[in-house]
């Protein structure tokens, strides 16, 4: 018998050697699961959403990705500042609801797909960014 | 609940391996008895040909299997503290919930210590955050790191495993 599953494992692993990468399909599929979100338009919120759900999610994080500087100058209430360079290796846990906060919205959406490259699901990034129209960084609450 | 099923699944799994018994346990540290690295090894084998030929089949898409990042330094540290704790209680984590299970009461003495351990380390913040936070590699895979194709790492697994099978049955039947 443990001769017969060496056998199996032996065959099935040098076949292994000679079948096309099953990684190379699974990045194709990353890729399209991704532009179906962004397709779909649920790679982001507005500011009325993360109003929302600033008041019922209690594992979102807020995570502004200016600069140092800028996030020293103001920010938003309750949120972390993780600067761009630092979002590719930054700590986060699967669990929770990140929120991604830049000026205009493109650092944040870069920041984005980073993030869900490296497989945290539950990503977004707020609409606009911080100088949005509906935005106000520092109000009560948000 | 599937959490729960596997868990219950991989307890009865190790009971039924003897890997409840600290005495077999602590064999391995000292070549008395291979069992922990043959379940082990075993197991390792299973999953990898297993994830890999789904995969290749289409079954299962690997992007959807959660890898969990490496911090180097945070995690070499653990591994020492777990270490010394597994050769010194002759269980882990998973065995001492099994052991105890089982009515062991070294199995239940590992458990308690090992609740009030975590318990008082998250308490006191031992090292905070720069040190969970250290030393960030990602979701680094063996393919990634090594620079070679997936397959060929499985290939070379599945080559050791069953090299290191052979030669643990040559000590078992030499000693």
């Amino acid at each position: 018998m443990r001769r017969t599953l060496a056998i199996i494992a032996a065959t099935a692993a040098t076949l292994a050697l000679l079948v096309r990468d099953p990684a190379a399909s699974s990045s194709a599929a990353t890729l399209d699961r991704l532009a179906k979100t962004i397709a779909n338009e649920e790679d982001h919120v507005t500011p009325e959403e993360l109003e929302q759900w600033i008041k019922q999610k209690k594992t979102l994080r807020l995570i502004d990705v200016r600069s140092k500087e800028e996030f020293a100058k103001n920010h938003a209430a309750n949120a972390e500042s993780i600067p761009m360079d630092q979002i590719a290796s930054a700590p986060f846990k699967s669990a929770e609801t990140i929120v991604l906060l830049s000026e205009g919205g493109a650092h944040a959406a870069q920041a984005w797909v980073i993030l869900q490259m490296r497989g945290f699901r539950s990503v977004y990034f707020l609409r606009n960014g911080t100088s949005g129209r509906r935005y106000e960084p520092g109000r009560d609450g948000c | 609940m599937t959490a729960l099923l596997i868990g219950i699944a991989f307890g009865f799994a190790l009971e039924r391996a003897g890997l409840g018994d600290s005495r077999k346990l602590a064999g391995q540290f000292y070549f008395t008895d291979l069992t922990v690295f043959k379940v082990m090894f075993t197991a390792i084998v299973t999953a990898m040909l297993g994830v890999f030929w789904l995969a290749r089949l289409g079954v299962v898409d690997l992007a959807n299997i959660s890898v969990p990042e490496t911090y180097l330094l945070p995690q070499l540290l653990g591994g020492l503290i777990f270490g010394a704790g597994f050769v010194a209680a002759g269980l882990c984590p998973g065995t001492s919930c099994v052991s105890a299970a089982t009515g062991r009461a070294d199995g239940l003495a590992v458990v308690l210590g090992m609740f009030t351990g975590v318990l008082l380390c998250g308490a006191a913040d031992l090292g905070g955050a720069a040190l969970y936070s250290a030393t960030p590699r990602g979701s680094e895979t063996l393919p990634q790191l090594l620079h070679v194709p997936y397959g060929v790492v499985v290939f070379a697994v599945v080559a050791m495993a069953l090299t290191m099978f052979m030669l643990a049955e040559r000590i078992r039947t030499a000693s």
